[in-house]
């Protein structure tokens, strides 16, 4: 009968008859008290047969054990009736009761498999045959391989159906922006509860599962762009696992244009003089000698690379212990993350620690407890620009090349430069101050679960989270003294006195919030074919937001401490922004039932509260289905293992869009101010905005389809998904329709709609040959919205329509201005349609050429039309990168103690814009990019009779060219597609290659494993975009320098090392 | 069991209340009204919308309007030009369409609701009652006069419009130019004698009331006489009514004249730096010549004239920003009346050296010198790290040579006796720096704690006085001279000069009326309006290129650069012409407006 028992487990669905057994052993225990001890043997298999060594067996309940040898085999004395544990890592633990056997074949099932066989789902998890959703997940240690700061950069390419853009790469900001299928926001659950998760340690996440569809609706408000549930790592039975992972990398810029030197700059800025009839500023002999270097006072000046290094170190450090028994289990883990930037002055860092702490224990029969704790501090340090670590970028790009970092070349005085700033000051904390930022999140999650006597599958559960995340920022604006040197009197006078007086701005922050669950969970079989479960659930979430911030001015300021600056004009102040209160509760229901595996059902609603409207709630139902053919009895196809349906609907609320208290009239204050006497500022009392009692959430209703198929026991597996979601009730204002001398703007209405739609594919192909397994698993995502009913003013014409309104049309539309290359020849620009509204008499050879679309001879904002995509203005109207296309390619293969696995991903179908200082030279009085010297000039730059000589971008001009920069005939600046470029690319996302210390070295030293490697993050790119990162953030505000002047993407590459003990 | 006690704890909490937060911001309409010290918020928020100096949505009658993008019509007039060679309104061709906009709808209904409510307001004297009363309609007649300014006749308003109203009932028609005009002047006979002597320093007094009515009729009747009648009397005023509006200013200005309550401040012996103090150092609170003014109060409430305006050496992070035109600076006279001229070369044309830079301006009216920084001028900031003079050179010539350079810091000559070629204040062709060789002075905060900190603006303090007696004595001066009674002007005219420290007229013209005006209110937002009511800014302003004023320093070999000469050189500033399309006399009505009212009649030439 055992043998029995032993060989069912190797059959397939064998488990359930096996855990039968194990209770008929148990119950069989004391009979079984007096048998002897014995020395039994075994071998330790994979399920492919493969011997496994380093396996450890112990004996339940005692501390004596063994390990296999490299043949997989093992010797132990036992005796008759104990259980022995057999455990290794990368495997299902097994239990095996000893009988009379003496020796054991013992087969291990993959680990990893079975997890992809369990999905995290909405409060609870769900076999993977059995979903109906849209869902995908990736393994906590696919997304640690990746060398970044925050794990969200780590998923770039893993997760069909999640979209991507990183715009910076500054310490403690380069966080990607992620959004489901461009829905956008998605909503994040950790560990069950609404939190962030973009600063967790990598190696504490056991999973990410994101639900792109109907499945994240119980979740009710802000679940409407799909969630991410977020799973942290759980003890397991067995002897503690010590983790040790670490890596040193460094950091460096993926691409960033080169700045004009002295020589460039000089000659381009009297071209633009010339160009536009002012008188020059330098003169041939000066460029001359600035070009050659002359003398001393000729010497151009790389501010770039005199502030900036070639590369910058990060390190990462991740110690975790994990075990159990029966009774408790446990996961301890704490990490560490250095990051510092690429000023020279090494004063941009980020630093993170993180802990957590995750206990779970049985405290009697049916109840069980889990507490899970966990603390993050970091600090992001920057020097005080202003502006952040950016700013030192903006203030390089505006440095002039003819300014030398030094007065006099002596050090110790800093130049007084043409913006009046120097880079160098700037960058130095301890010269002229810094930011510091520091966050302390802590969350505990308490969860009683509670088998309920007398209904089998049934159980209640009691969930609390608290999280309070405390803000603290500190900046510190030291004086400082920038210099000139006066020749005739050796003096080195102050030119420019910065941050003057010194001042200590202190802020600090706090958000609380807790969540309040309890839920029933039933799952029972009738009938054996039957099978049902069910969720019933009560939640409520509150947070509170409160701030304090103070600042003083210094006359003293050796030290960087608020008491000691001075009394007089001190100002402390709260911050409306971040200040807030926010509530939901909700009832949600979920019942889950399949027939025979075959015939999938899910049917979910829920009672959702807001606390933006007066009529705080709605009843949102969700409705999925799923048929697996491939366990009909017709079907026969032995190559096909596995072929599922599904289809999934559901709607859902989302009040984002809509701000709280709209249905209360009242005064604002203070709103506005006013000195009525000398010396007092008494605050205004504004009357608010008409009351809105109308307004309620939009909905999104989200309909996907799916497919899956597995070949030849799942070798080659394929998921294709299909979606539509609609959004309705968008909140809008009814202009147009209200004249403006009421003097009041109607309350929004819930009246515009828009619809997005794709489909996302992914492959994989699974094969062990010979000694290699190789993974290959590719992904596509396709997503694209478009505006549905768009509320606007009435349009006075049909050509204003056809201009203005976004009324079904695809949201990522780029209008603009239509470049037609740029014009060669004086007559070419007389015979043009007039570009300029002055008959082009300030057109030049080379400068830009538009389409005149409605043939009208003139050019002006009636000319606009479609120039670019997968570009969509964010709420500023400043266009905002949305790729239409993402795709990934995850690679990964064993041979012998050798892995390497690699991501490339990428994106396509989207342009960026350049715009700023990257479309205009000399741009608010800055230097330029080397690029603008491909430029059309003058064979004889000092002489505007020579002849043209063509380049890529027009004569230069001083901001650019009115025409240049898209404003024409009418005054009105459009985009350009000039301006554009195709930003399609592929990158090498992640590689690491790895190589493990074989095992029997080990062992004696007490170790499992350890293992070496080298990773990259962002190693190689391949796109048609020039100059800049085809991630950086499109042009937006053409101030300051404008475009461009963002911390760059950066590319690292590491060494680092894995052990466990 | 264990679980079953919390579960029935819970439930019965499970209530709706749980979402029904309180607003934290939202003051409920029942205590507005309630005290005197609400009503007093109520108010300053209507004064605040009106000079708001942060937000830009103020106008220029009542605010310091600069900003880092020329919306200080001193830059668009003849006064100055703007130093950015990037970014500004300024350096386009004409103003776009709509630069002034502001149609303010929603300050009336503001206006119009508080009038309104103000009668129940409650745990008021009847006094205070009518005084609030009084100052909303006060504040009111200053918006109509904003927007009549703007745009000729606009729709009036006078009672809060319910939006659910029949649509139709909203789309009001615009009021005639001359109706709008006499809506200012009767709302201001209304409330007279409910507003105070005396104002308690900022509030609006019976004066300020009368100095809008003063200015107002000043422009309806410049309007009437110099403007054409258009569009049914939505824009213009019919020539026949411009005495009675020359009779109102003027009636309005001897009541205050007459008041006594009010004089020239003139409190320093020194002209020059009475007229410097009279807009900055003077008390703000009991200055003799401030009928109504816009006070400011750091740290809080400040705005940004000085971080806009120090010259290069001087500034914090903008700066530059008013570069007063060669144009300007020569309507200046000097003490003696004679014209303002200056004196670059001599009879043959050869350049006039000078020893020291401002020898060249000695003698000028003494308003220049608190007015307009020049070369050498003497300026100071804390503990003067940047010396204690506006260090202006375009270059040095040296025998044949002109050198000039493309920053601040390149040298000339050898130690000893090397020097900049370009001064610390420029003046340059490109970026920054000064673009006419002058900066501004007027209002200008000297050696002050301008405290820079990290977002640099809003750390200045100077008052602004929105209405002063010296424009009274102005309007008096220009509303009698089109009268025809040329003593009143004058003895108006001779006031204002004697102050300033300048010989006195024996007789007076309009242009020399007008004159005196452009340079006593130089920089008080007053020019640009003037050349539109007397219909001239498109003469004025007709691809008009501006002058500057380049010094350079006469090299001598083996000198000390300090002993060395200066000669002058007069240019067209590094800056295109500036033009003035008629269409601009009144403003567009922005076409979204027509769309949704079409009762409102566009603006001619639009």
């Amino acid at each position: 009968m055992l043998m029995n028992a032993v060989t069912s487990l190797l059959k397939p669905g064998g488990k359930a008859h096996f855990k039968k057994y194990v209770l008929l052993l148990l119950l069989m225990a004391p009979i079984m008290l007096l048998a002897q001890t014995k020395t039994v043997t075994g071998t330790v298999k994979d399920d492919a047969g493969n011997p496994l060594s380093g396996t450890a067996i112990t004996v339940k309940g005692k501390k004596t054990g063994t390990q296999t040898d490299l043949a997989g085999k093992f010797r132990l004395s036992v005796t008759v009736g104990e259980t022995i544990l057999v455990s290794n890592v990368a495997y299902e633990n097994l239990e095996m009761p000893i009988d009379s056997r003496n020796d054991y074949e013992i087969v291990l099932k993959t680990k990893s498999k079975e997890l992809e066989n369990v999905v995290v789902v909405a409060y609870g998890t769900q076999k993977k045959a059995s979903v109906t959703g849209a869902i995908a997940q990736v393994k906590g240690d696919a997304i640690s391989k990746a060398p970044v700061g925050s794990v969200v950069n780590a998923l770039q390419g893993k997760l069909p159906g999640l979209t991507f853009v990183q715009q910076s790469g500054q310490p403690g900001s380069d966080v990607g922006k992620i959004d489901i299928r461009g829905f956008g926001n998605a909503l994040v659950i950790v560990d069950g509860t609404p939190s962030d998760f973009s600063q967790i340690d990598p190696n504490e996440i056991e999973s990410i599962s994101i639900l792109k569809d109907g499945s994240a609706a119980i979740y009710g408000f802000k679940a409407a762009n799909g969630a991410i549930l977020v799973t942290t790592k759980r003890g397991t039975t067995g002897k503690p696992v010590i983790s040790y992972s670490g890596y040193y990398g460094r950091q460096s810029t993926t691409r960033y244009p080169r700045l004009m030197n002295a020589g460039e700059f000089t000659e381009l800025t009297d071209e633009s003089q010339i160009n536009q009839g002012l008188p020059v500023v330098y003169g041939a002999d000066e460029v001359q000698k600035w070009k050659t270097g002359a003398d001393s006072l000729h010497k151009s000046t790389d501010w770039y690379n005199s502030v900036l290094r070639s590369s910058a170190p990060m390190a990462y450090s991740n110690l975790n212990v994990s075990g159990g028994t029966d009774v408790i289990k446990y996961f301890f883990s704490g990490g560490y993350l250095d990051q510092q930037g690429l000023l020279r002055s090494k004063d941009t860092w980020f630093k993170r620690y993180n802990i957590r702490s995750t206990i779970s224990a049985k405290i009697s029969k049916r109840l069980t407890a889990e507490m899970n704790l966990s603390g993050r501090f970091q600090n992001t340090y920057n020097p005080n620009t202003g502006y952040t670590a950016n700013g030192i970028i903006n203030i390089l790009q505006r440095t002039y090349p003819t300014s030398s970092l030094y007065v006099n070349n002596n050090p110790d005085y800093l130049t007084s430069t043409n913006i009046s700033n120097n880079a160098l000051a700037q960058s130095r904390a301890s010269y002229s101050g810094y930011n510091s930022d520091q966050t302390r999140t802590f969350t505990g999650i308490g969860t009683l679960t509670y088998e309920v006597p007398y209904i089998q599958g049934l159980n209640a559960k009691l969930f609390f989270s608290y999280e309070s995340d405390n803000d603290n920022s500190k900046g510190w604006a030291k004086q400082y003294a920038l210099y000139n040197y006066d020749a005739s009197a050796h003096s080195y006078n102050v030119a420019y006195l910065g941050n003057s007086p010194s001042s200590l701005d202190l802020f600090t922050s706090q958000v609380v919030s807790t969540d309040l669950q309890f839920s029933l969970n039933y799952t029972h079989t009738f009938a054996s074919n039957h099978h049902v479960s069910g969720l019933l659930l009560f939640s409520r979430q509150k947070s509170n937001a409160t701030n304090f911030g103070a600042s003083r001015n210094f006359a003293v300021d050796a030290l960087d401490q608020l008491q000691l600056g001075d009394l007089t004009g001190q100002t402390n102040y709260v911050s409306s922004s971040p200040f807030y209160q926010t509530a939901y509760q909700g009832y949600s229901g979920r019942l889950n039932y399949d027939y025979k595996g075959k015939y999938l059902l899910e049917a979910s609603g829920k009672y959702a509260y807001s606390w933006k409207f007066p009529n705080n709630t709605g009843f949102f139902p969700g409705l999925q289905v799923g048929w697996k053919i491939s366990n009909e009895p017709f079907f026969k196809i032995q190559a096909i293992n596995n072929l599922k349906l599904r289809a999934s609907w559901a709607e859902m609320p989302d009040d984002a869009s809509a701000s709280g208290f709209q249905y209360l009239t009242g005064y604002n204050y203070p709103s506005g101010a006013y000195v009525f006497s000398n010396g007092t500022v008494t605050n205004g009392l504004t009357p608010g905005s008409l009351a809105n009692t109308t307004i309620t959430w939009q909905v999104a209703h989200s309909y996907n389809a799916g497919l899956e198929l597995g070949l030849w026991k799942n070798m080659i597996t394929a998921e294709l998904d299909v979606f539509y979601r609609k959004r309705t009730g968008i909140p809008a204002t009814l202009s147009g329709s209200l004249p403006g001398t009421v003097g009041a703007s109607l309350p929004q209405q819930n009246l515009n709609s828009d619809n997005t739609r794709g489909f996302e594919l992914q492959l994989a192909f699974n094969k062990k040959i010979g000694d290699v397994s190789l993974t290959v698993s590719p992904n596509i995502t396709y997503t694209r919205t478009k505006k549905g009913i768009v509320t606007h003013s009435p349009y006075s014409n049909s050509l204003e329509n056809y201009l203005k309104n976004k009324a079904n049309r695809w949201a990522d539309e780029f209008w603009g201005y239509k470049a037609v290359g740029q014009f060669k020849t004086q007559d070419e620009i007389n015979s043009w349609a007039v570009q300029d509204g002055q008959a082009n008499k300030t057109l030049q050879p080379g400068d830009v050429k538009y389409l005149d679309v409605n043939h009208d001879g003139i050019l002006d904002s009636r000319d606009q039309t479609l120039i670019g995509k997968g570009l969509t203005p964010d709420g500023y109207g400043n266009p905002a990168t949305t790729p239409k296309l993402f795709y990934g390619l995850n690679l990964s293969a064993t041979y012998k103690q050798f892995d390497i696995s690699a991501v490339f991903a990428g994106a396509s179908d989207f342009d960026i814009v350049l715009g700023g200082a990257q479309t205009q030279p000399f741009a608010n009085n800055s230097n330029s990019y080397a690029y603008f010297t491909d430029r059309w000039h003058h064979a004889d730059i000092y002489d505007p009779k020579s002849a043209w000589i063509p380049g890529r971008y027009p004569a230069t001009v001083t901001n650019g060219k009115n025409n240049n920069n898209g404003i024409l005939s009418d005054g009105q600046q459009h985009p350009t597609s000039f301006w554009l470029q195709d930003a399609t690319y592929l990158r090498l996302k992640t590689i690491q290659l790895a190589y493990s210390l074989p095992t029997k070295l080990l062992t004696k030293a007490g170790i499992k494993d350890i293992r070496f490697y080298v990773a990259g993050q962002n190693l190689f790119l391949f796109t048609k975009a020039k100059y800049v990162d085809p991630e950086a953030p499109t042009a937006g505000s053409t101030g300051e320098g404008g475009g461009g002047t963002y911390y760059p993407q950066q590319k690292v590459i590491t060494l680092g090392l894995n052990a466990r003990f | 069991m264990a679980l079953i006690l919390p579960v029935v704890l819970i439930f019965p909490a499970c209530k709706k209340d749980f979402v029904n937060l309180q607003s934290t911001s939202l003051i409920a309409g029942d205590q507005a009204y309630a005290s005197f010290n609400s009503v007093q918020a109520l108010t300053a928020s209507l004064y605040s919308n009106l000079g708001d100096g942060g937000s830009g949505s103020g106008f220029e009658d009542l605010r310091f309007v600069v900003g880092d993008e020329a919306t200080f019509e001193s830059q668009l007039s003849d006064e100055a030009m703007h130093s950015y060679t990037w970014g500004a309104t300024a350096n386009a061709g004409p103003l776009p369409p709509g630069y002034f906009a502001w149609w303010k709808y929603d300050y009336i209904r503001q206006e119009n609701d508080f009038i309104a409510k103000i009668p129940n307001a409650t745990n008021l004297t009847p006094d205070n009652r009518a005084k609030f009363l009084a100052e909303g309609r006060f504040i009111r007649a200053f918006t109509y006069f904003a927007m009549v300014k703007r745009y000729g006749g606009v729709p009036i308003i006078t009672a809060v419009q319910s939006p659910s109203a029949p649509l139709d009932s909203l789309k009001v028609k615009r009021n005639t130019e001359q109706e709008v005009y006499d809506f200012i002047g009767s709302e201001v006979d209304a409330i007279i004698n409910d507003l105070p002597e005396e104002g308690g320093d900022f509030h609006a007094t019976k004066y300020a009331a009368l100095a809008l009515k003063c200015r107002a009729m000043l422009y309806a009747a410049s309007i009437a006489k110099y403007g054409q009648v258009q569009l049914n009397g939505l824009v213009g005023i019919p020539t026949s009514m411009a005495n009675t509006y020359w009779q109102k200013a003027i009636e309005a200005a001897n009541t205050i004249i007459s008041s006594g309550k009010f004089s020239l401040y003139n409190v320093l012996p020194d002209p020059a730096a009475n007229f410097q103090q009279l807009f900055n150092g003077a008390d703000p609170a009991s200055n003799p010549e401030a009928i109504f003014t816009e006070a400011y109060s750091l740290p809080s409430h400040g705005h940004s004239f000085d971080f806009y305006n120090e010259p290069q050496s001087f500034k914090v992070d903008y700066g530059n920003v008013t570069n007063p035109t060669l144009e300007l600076v020569e309507q200046f006279e000097y003490t003696d009346g004679t014209p303002g001229k200056l004196k670059v070369n001599d009879g043959t044309g050869k350049p006039i050296k000078y020893s020291n830079p401002a020898d060249l301006f000695k003698g000028k009216d003494p308003r220049f010198f608190a007015s307009i920084l020049y070369p050498n001028a003497e300026w100071h900031c804390n503990g003067d790290p940047q010396g204690s003079f506006i260090g202006l050179r375009r270059g040095i010539v040296d025998g044949a040579d002109s050198i000039t350079a493309g920053d601040l810091t390149s040298t000339y000559g050898t130690a000893p006796n090397a020097i900049t070629i370009t001064g610390k204040d420029g003046p340059m062709v490109a970026n920054d720096p000064t673009k006419t060789g002058f900066y501004i002075k007027k209002f200008m905060t000297e050696n002050a704690g301008f405290v820079p900190n990290q977002d640099g603006p809003n750390n200045s303090a100077t008052s602004y006085m929105v209405f002063r007696y010296g424009e009274v004595l102005l309007n008096l001066a220009e509303a009698s001279i089109e009268m025809g009674d040329e003593a009143t002007a004058l003895s108006a005219i001779n006031q204002i000069r004697t102050r300033a420290g300048i010989a006195q007229l024996a007789s007076v013209t309009r242009d020399q009326v007008r004159h005196e005006r452009q340079v006593e209110m130089a920089f008080e937002n007053q020019r640009w309006w003037d050349l539109r009511r007397w219909r001239i800014a498109d003469q004025v302003l007709n691809n008009t290129q501006f002058h500057a004023l380049w010094p350079w320093l006469n090299w001598e070999a083996n000198k000390n650069p300090a002993d060395m000469k200066y000669t002058y050189q007069i240019v067209d500033a590094p800056k295109n012409p500036r033009t003035f399309p008629s269409a601009l006399y009144y403003e567009i009505i922005d076409p979204g407006e027509i769309i949704k009212n079409s009762n409102l009649v566009q603006n001619p030439e639009y």
